[in-house]
């Protein structure tokens, strides 16, 4: 799954050397079309600024009198520029795209969520949906209020605790690129793993805050 | 996006909606989890003297799609035997329901499901268990 990878891959610019827009191609991934090395940590401002950069320079607005050719290219690259910031920026989401780069997409992990962690998800969920309908009997949902608030703070801290890990683990990432070596196996696996399960916490603090507050 | 008839059907009227005991010796429980939405999913089945399942429960907290494929499968799995259930295809819910492509992990978390419960059952019966964990689209 690692063909993406090249080790020394040719340096992509948006702009060719009389400032024209390239055509991107789709081997071009979002760290290159940025310039950055694939690493999950970046320069977050020196990101922004690319972007407002890029913004400026491929607006499609820009070449409303240009060629044919020249406005798909303005259209082409800014639908990319903004794909590819949004994507970027955001540390969670980066930390997906650059795994999925490296090892292959997440929904075909081996490794399923652990059976405990997916009861306490559908015991929340059952007390969510009970909490919504049960209005007439305050002792009732007052208790199950309680539960649901014990449930966010434990769920709340996982996710806490899932964010530690992807720091710690993106660290051993960028130290092997720095290193000028792959990424550890161990460090995939881990990033895959902790990564995977990032939807079920989200989908769960969702549904628990949303009780939380209908009632 | 629109919902097929069928998943609309499905969605307003959920059949079997609900849960077995868990501990009991007779029944099977699944319980599974999409990882592209976070969507759960609990199916049940209760196996008779004969080695036929005469129950099966479910509750989906997920889409209208995940409900539709888990009312769908538990539908299917009352009559059939343990290796009748077992043949059931995440395909041919896709097929009943019209599923898109969008969706199509809906009817392989149903069929997870289906495959996780027959195993609890099989576990429980000292009975060796099939397949791996991880099915195939």
């Amino acid at each position: 799954m690692n063909q993406t990878r090249t080790k020394n891959r040719d340096t992509f610019s948006v702009f060719d050397e009389n400032g024209e827009i390239q055509l991107i191609s789709s081997t071009v991934d979002h760290f290159a079309f940025f310039s950055l090395p694939r690493k999950m940590k970046i320069d977050e401002g020196g990101l922004e600024a690319k972007y407002y950069d890029y913004s400026r320079r491929l607006h499609p607005d820009f070449f409303t009198n240009a060629p044919a050719s020249k406005r798909i290219l303005s259209l082409d690259a800014s639908a990319r520029l903004n794909s590819a910031y949004k994507t970027l920026k955001d540390p969670i989401q980066r930390a997906v795209y650059l795994v999925e780069l490296e090892s292959g997409k997440l929904e075909e992990n081996d490794s399923r969520p652990p059976v405990d962690l997916l009861e306490e998800i559908f015991e929340a969920q059952e007390a969510a949906a009970e909490y919504k309908c049960c209005e007439d009997d305050a002792e009732e949902a007052k208790n199950l209020r309680a539960n649901l608030e014990a449930a966010k703070e434990c769920f709340i801290a996982q996710r806490a605790g899932q964010r530690a890990a992807l720091a710690d683990l993106g660290a051993r990432w960028d130290k092997a690129i720095d290193a000028g070596e792959d990424p550890p196996a161990e460090v995939i696996d881990k990033l895959r793993s902790v990564l995977g399960l990032r939807n079920y916490i989200d989908n769960i603090l969702r549904s628990v805050n949303q009780a939380l507050e209908e009632a | 996006m629109a919902y097929s008839e069928k998943v609309v059907d499905h969605y307003n009227n959920p059949r079997n909606v609900g849960s077995l005991d868990k501990s009991a010796d007779t029944v099977g429980t699944g319980i599974v989890g999409a990882p592209e939405c976070g969507d759960v999913m609990k199916l049940q089945v209760k196996i008779n003297s004969d080695g036929v399942i005469d129950d099966a429960k479910f509750k989906t907290f997920g889409c209208g799609s995940a409900i539709a494929s888990s009312s769908l499968a538990t539908e299917w799995l009352k009559g059939k035997t343990l290796d009748e259930a077992q043949e059931i295809k995440n395909t041919e819910i896709v097929e009943e329901l019209n599923l898109p492509p969008v969706k199509i992990h809906c009817s392989v978390l149903a069929e997870d499901a289906i495959k996780a419960a027959l195993n609890d059952y099989r576990e429980k019966q000292g009975i060796p268990t099939v397949g791996n964990a991880k099915s195939v689209v």
